[in-house]
Formats: structure tokens, C-alpha cells, sequence
């Protein structure tokens, strides 16, 4: 049967034959043509970066498009085929067909190589249709421009070449005009940390760390001393971050040991919110997910200490290397000693991070009854107050217009407690670690060789207090006197997305402009 | 007139009374504290008065009151005293309850006179134990939302007279002290040490102005 249509069709007039053959072909042309055609879409690529390469170039490789730049609001531009529209949109839904045409792009690209001695080769960046504008061998990175629109021809050739370490937009970065004080910004998902807990860190968005966490997230050349109760150094959101010298992790002045390990909780929870682990798919994370976080004990399992412990705790640390120390203790009452070791980890440039101390009821004005050591004066010393998710200031909270200086979250905040397990505290105790692993951020992308040094302490001190979020509910509660600088400010580091590090040479790199978030940039590289 | 002086007159007497009921719901508990003080303490959150007297694993606070009393403390610091005062508790907010003397009376302990140990006074309502395990010779005092459990196994005319005056006003003295069932993390987790009992009688205006006269 089906011999014998082939043959009927076979003996049609040819004429006949060409005509319909035709006829057909402009049908399916007038149907498909529009189909066919790639079209321009705004959107944000949803897919993962992969180890190579951003999520907007692993879009434009999966997808066969064109990518043409970036826009200011972070979303990309891509000329896709028709035939990709279904894969595109099955790997996204935040897609905009109006594309903006005035609208500032950048289309540059940043491509990271391993060191020196391995760039990309000219004939990669020729096979990819690019341009190099600058060979920023400090960072490790070219900095590129397409020739031509970007497709996913020229992304391929760029894999190929074993020496592109990571290929990602080099992205435009603008100081947010339109966010108001108490606004929390979303989560940079694209580098949001795998830890599980994460949506109950609150904290964590309030003062800008999430917003950090694309370009930095690590500290690992800063020490951190928490002064408390000792660490629970074997808990697994901690123990990678541990500083250690010889196997040991810090010095218990409570028993007189090397071994600080926490009978209480306070330390452990402390040391949670400054460094936790970040991205290991347990628990919690700290502001800074990685950085040393060496255990100091002078607190007992009742929650209590000697001064003279606390002296000593101090100096231990800062003879030990700490940057900065987290004091979430205190007391109403000071002795010289006290005063004198502050003094010491000044001259000697290091932090003091101090909780205001907490009064159930309506809190205390330390300005009329001082809480030590917060309220000593010396210019290492950053005393913070506690807030709550609504930017409020947390009842117990102590305050004072000339001897509070900053506010950080601290109410209901979950970190890690002994035993590998997880807890809600209250308290500025709690306030405190969120500027301490702050600090050690700052410290870190501010300086390439961080180091005990009065200078790059009082750099890093005002750098939190200017970068402060200003909450007028809170003006009346601390942040009056110099140095900090913004009455009723909360503890933001979000400036730290938008910042290079501040000793870099001057480059043709615009203002505004940044290295990507992913890009990994070795500190050790840049002047 | 006479209408509002009456009024004015009912309102007052309702406030009084109302201020009188209000008063006797604060705690009347007065303590005699023979232990080593440490001053100059440092606690996680700074919620501490900073002088504290311990023994027997059981620490208080002691607000000091004056001057004198801060160079006691400073000069004894780590030596055995005995504080006399009232007791009041407060809701911690990183630490649990805290137990906090206010100081009337800071003398150096003389070990022929003063034993280590707390002596106290309670005043307030007695109220048998709910739990069903308590021993029979248990009940509980409740001195202004303090409420402290009682052991009366030291006499039984002691028990007999409590079981007579269950919802009354009382007086009772006798010696806190932390029993050897309960555990360290219970004491940390702020359960109330248990007093032994060695006097109660009923309380009665007469007898408590003249207890607080004495």
C-alpha cells in the first residue's frame, strides 16, 4: 500500500509538485518566522554558576543567546534564539521582553586566571571575540570587552582554555539611593550559603552581611578573641574556624588550662554569630564564614568571673595576635586593671568590641550608671546596644547618648550552643558578635596585610561607625559622641558590595565599578 | 458637697486599701548570708550588681548601699562576711533569676559567732505542696510571687501548727539550704534552694510590727 502512494506521488505532474512545495514553505515561514527570529529579554538568570562561570553566562551558554551586558538592578540582556524561548524560560521566570534601550549596560567581562604564569592565551581571547582593556595582574584578572555581542560560541571558547579560572560580568555597582533607614535588603541568593538555618538569621540581613557576602565573606587572616565563657571548639559550625597555635585553641583563666572549652553556652553562642562555619550545610552562619575565632575563658559555668581573669584574658590575646576582642560580659564596676589592659590592646591596635550590658525592665542609661568595660573611653573600645527585627532597640538594652555607640542585633538571635546544638539568645551580648565578625570583614577587605596596628584600628572603627544606618526611632539611645559618628546608627557593612579595598593603586577601573562578587581574588596579590 | 466629700472620702479609702493589698503582695523575706564575697565580678551581659557571696553552691548578688560598703566589699574580696538584708529576685535576660541582697549590714565573719550558711525570714502565705511526690513534711510559702519550699521534718509540732495555718499569713525562720538530691544543674538553672524550718508562728499586724521593730 504504501508503495503504491509513494508511486502516485512519484507520477504528479513535477509543476504541480513545486508548486505545493512551495506553497508549503511560505506557510510555515509566515507561521514560524516571528518563532525564529531572536529576540531581545531582560532578566535574571536563575540558573547556578557553575565553578568557571557566572549564572549569566552559564544562561548564555545553555540557552545559545547573545549576551549584551548587565543593567544597573543587576539584571542581564540576552538576544535569544526562538528556539531557545522554551529553554529559557524553563530556567527562569523573571523575564522582561521590553527591554529598556537607554538604560546604562555594561558588557565588559572580568576573566580570573590562576596566577601569572597562566593567562589566557591571546589566541582564547581572539577565538572569543574579545577585546582586553586591562591586565589587572594584582587581582589576577583581565578585564575584557566583547567585540561583538557575547554569544555562547565565544563562552565555549573561554572554557577551553585551562588557564580561565572564572568568567563573569563585570557588573555595576551604584550606591542604593532608594533604600531608607530600617529597610533590609533581599538576599544576594546567588551567593547565599547553603547553611540550613540560614532564613532564621535575621541578623544577618539587618546589618548588611548577606549584602557582603557576594564580594566577601572571609577573614581568615583576622583573629577574633572571645572573651566569655570559653568556645565549644568541637562543634561543627565552629571547629573549622578555630584559631590555633600548637593544637591550642585559646587559654582558660577560670581553671587555670590550655583548654577553653565552654561549660555555659555564652562563648559558644558568641563565637557562632562571628564566624561560623558558612556554606558547610550545617546550622548556622557567622557574619564572617571564615575566620580565626580564638577561645578565651574567664567566665564560669554560672555565667560569672573575676576581673583579674578578664585582664589577663585580654592581654593573653592580644600577645597572642587577636585583632580584635569580643567582650559580651561587664560589670557596674571598673577597677584600673581594667582600664589599663584596654589601654594596652589600643596602643597595641587592637579592637574592643563591648556589649552595653542588659537591664530587664526598660534597660539602663549608661551615661548616668556606667556598665564596664563598655563604657570606658579609650578609642579601641566600640560599645554596642541590642536591636530587634524592626530596627527597635531591645527593652533590656542599655543605652546612652555619650556612652553607647552603635547598635546591632539582638534580640532572638539563634546561633550555636554546646553539643552541636542551636539556640535563640537575647541580649547585647548577642549585639556584639554581629560587630565583631563585622569588624573582622572590614579589617579584612580593607587591608591586604592586616595587622595589630592603631591605625588600621581606628580605620576599621570608623568605617563601622560611618557606614552606620541611621534610625531616627533610635536617636535618642546612643551614638552621639565621637568617634561614632551617627546618632541612633546600626551596625550596616553593606557599604563593603560596594567599596574596592582602599589601598588598591588608582586603575582605570570607574568608580562605580567593581570586581564581581565571584570573581576569587587573592588578597595576597593586591598592593 | 457632702455628696462629693463622701465620694472623695470612699475613693480615698479604696485607694488605700487597694495600695495596703499592693504592699503586702511585695516579698518580706530577710536573709542573713554568712559566705565569701568576691567583688569586682564580671557576667555575660553585664547583669550582675559585681559583688557576689557564695557558699554551699548557692552565689547571690549583694547591692551594695553606700560607700562604706563598696570599700567592705573591695578590703574582704575573696574573705568570709556576713550580709544582712532584704532578698528580692529578678527576671535576667541572658542570666536566669538572679537572687539579689540589698545590704543593710556588712560585718566580717566571726567563726565563733557566724556559721557558714544562710538564715532567713520569710513572711507570707503558706500553701501546701501540689506535687505528689513532695514528702508530707513539704509546703511552700509564697512571699509576695517568691514562693520557697519548706521542710518541717524538724518537729512535728511544727507540721501540725503549718497544717492549721495552710492559706494564713506566717512567719518562719529557719536555714536554706541547697538538698544533696538536687543537682548542680538544677541550682544553675535557678530552682530555689529549700528551707529548713525551725520556727513559724501565724502572722498578725501586732506581731509583724513588732518582728520588724525587733
Amino acid at each position: 500500500m504504501t508503495n503504491i502512494r509513494s508511486l502516485e506521488i512519484v507520477e504528479a505532474p513535477v509543476i504541480q509538485r513545486t508548486l505545493g512545495l512551495l506553497i508549503l514553505v511560505c506557510v510555515v515561514s509566515t507561521l514560524t518566522s516571528k518563532d525564529l527570529r531572536a529576540r531581545e529579554y531582560c532578566l535574571k538568570a536563575k540558573c547556578q554558576a557553575d565553578k568557571r562561570l557566572s549564572s549569566e553566562l552559564v544562561f548564555c551558554r545553555q540557552t545559545k543567546s547573545k549576551f549584551k551586558g548587565v543593567c544597573r538592578d543587576g539584571r542581564a540582556v540576552y538576544d535569544v534564539p526562538g528556539s531557545q524561548v522554551q529553554s529559557m524560560r524553563s530556567l527562569t521566570n523573571s523575564i522582561d521582553s521590553d527591554v529598556p534601550e537607554s538604560e546604562l549596560r555594561s558588557t565588559r567581562l572580568l576573566i580570573s586566571y590562576s596566577d601569572t604564569n597562566h593567562k589566557p592565551s591571546t589566541d582564547t581571547i581572539k577565538a572569543a571575540g574579545l577585546r582586553v582593556i586591562q591586565d589587572y595582574e594584582n587581582g589576577s584578572f583581565l578585564i575584557v570587552e566583547p567585540q561583538d555581542d557575547l554569544s555562547a560560541e565565544s563562552v565555549g571558547a573561554l572554557m577551553a582554555d585551562h588557564a580561565v579560572k572564572y568568567v563573569a560580568p563585570d557588573y555595576i555597582m551604584s550606591v542604593p539611593h532608594d533604600t531608607q533607614a530600617g529597610d533590609v535588603r533581599p538576599l544576594a541568593t546567588a551567593s547565599a550559603p547553603n547553611d540550613p538555618m540560614l532564613d532564621r538569621l535575621w541578623g544577618m540581613q539587618n546589618c548588611g552581611a548577606t549584602t557582603v557576602w557576594p564580594s566577601r565573606r572571609d577573614a581568615t587572616k583576622i583573629i577574633v578573641a572571645v572573651i566569655d565563657s570559653g568556645v565549644d571548639y568541637r562543634h561543627p559550625d565552629l571547629q573549622a574556624n578555630m584559631w590555633s597555635r600548637g593544637g591550642q585553641v585559646g587559654y582558660d583563666f577560670y581553671d587555670e588550662d590550655n583548654d577553653p572549652m565552654d561549660e555555659q553556652n555564652h562563648g559558644t553562642h558568641v563565637a557562632g554569630t562571628i564566624a561560623g562555619v558558612g556554606n558547610n550545610e550545617v546550622g548556622v552562619v557567622g557574619v564572617a564564614w571564615k575566620t580565626q575565632i580564638m577561645a578565651m575563658r574567664f567566665l564560669g559555668p554560672d555565667g560569672s568571673g573575676a576581673t583579674s581573669d578578664a585582664v589577663r584574658c585580654i592581654d593573653w590575646a592580644v600577645a597572642n595576635g587577636a585583632h580584635i576582642l569580643n567582650n559580651s560580659w561587664g560589670g557596674p564596676d571598673s577597677s584600673p586593671e581594667l582600664v589599663e589592659a584596654v589601654a594596652r590592646a589600643e596602643r597595641q591596635g587592637v579592637l574592643f568590641v563591648a556589649a552595653a550590658g542588659n537591664t530587664g525592665g526598660t534597660g539602663n542609661n549608661n551615661d548616668q550608671r556606667p556598665s564596664y568595660p563598655s563604657s570606658l573611653r579609650s578609642k579601641n573600645v566600640i560599645a554596642v546596644g541590642a536591636i530587634d527585627e524592626n530596627n527597635a532597640r531591645g527593652s533590656f538594652s542599655h543605652y546612652g547618648r555619650q556612652s553607647v555607640d552603635i547598635g546591632a542585633p539582638g534580640v532572638q538571635v539563634l546561633s550555636t550552643t554546646r553539643n552541636n546544638t542551636y539556640e535563640s539568645f537575647s541580649g547585647t551580648s548577642m549585639a556584639a558578635p554581629h560587630v565583631a565578625g563585622a569588624a573582622a570583614l572590614v579589617w579584612a577587605k580593607t587591608f591586604q596585610d592586616p595587622s595589630q596596628d592603631p591605625d588600621q584600628m581606628v580605620k576599621v572603627r570608623d568605617l563601622i561607625y560611618e557606614n552606620a544606618r541611621p534610625v531616627p526611632a533610635l536617636e535618642n539611645f546612643w551614638g552621639h559622641t565621637a568617634p561614632a559618628k551617627i546618632p541612633g546608627g546600626v551596625l550596616d557593612i553593606s557599604f563593603l558590595a560596594q567599596t574596592p579595598p582602599t589601598d588598591l593603586p588608582p586603575t582605570e577601573i570607574p568608580r562605580l565599578r567593581f570586581v564581581e562578587n565571584r570573581m576569587i581574588v587573592d588578597p595576597a596579590r593586591l598592593r | 458637697m457632702w455628696k462629693l466629700v463622701a465620694g472623695t472620702g470612699l475613693a480615698l479609702v479604696t485607694l488605700a486599701t487597694a495600695m495596703a493589698d499592693n504592699a503586702t503582695e511585695k516579698p518580706d523575706v530577710t536573709v542573713e548570708f554568712c559566705g565569701r564575697i568576691r567583688h569586682g565580678v564580671m557576667v555575660i551581659g553585664g547583669e550582675c550588681t559585681g559583688t557576689t557571696i557564695a557558699v554551699n553552691r548557692m552565689t547571690w548578688e549583694i547591692q551594695l548601699t553606700s560607700d562604706a560598703q563598696q570599700k567592705f566589699a573591695q578590703q574582704h574580696h575573696k574573705k568570709s562576711v556576713v550580709v544582712t538584708g532584704t532578698l528580692k529576685k529578678v527576671v535576667g535576660i541572658e542570666m536566669k533569676d538572679r537572687w539579689i541582697i540589698d545590704a543593710k549590714k556588712l560585718v566580717p565573719q566571726d567563726p565563733e559567732k557566724h556559721k557558714l550558711g544562710v538564715r532567713m525570714i520569710i513572711v507570707g502565705k503558706l500553701q501546701p505542696t501540689s506535687s505528689k511526690d513532695t514528702p508530707a513534711a513539704f509546703m511552700t510559702i509564697d512571699s509576695g510571687g517568691q514562693v520557697w519550699s519548706i521542710d518541717l521534718s524538724a518537729n512535728p509540732k511544727l507540721k501540725a501548727t503549718a497544717s492549721s495555718l495552710v492559706g494564713e499569713s506566717v512567719w518562719v525562720m529557719g536555714s536554706l539550704k541547697q538538698p544533696a538530691e538536687q543537682n548542680l544543674t538544677q541550682e544553675k538553672s535557678g530552682v530555689p534552694p529549700i528551707l529548713y524550718v525551725s520556727s513559724l508562728k501565724k502572722q498578725t499586724s501586732d506581731s509583724l510590727n513588732r518582728d520588724r521593730n525587733q
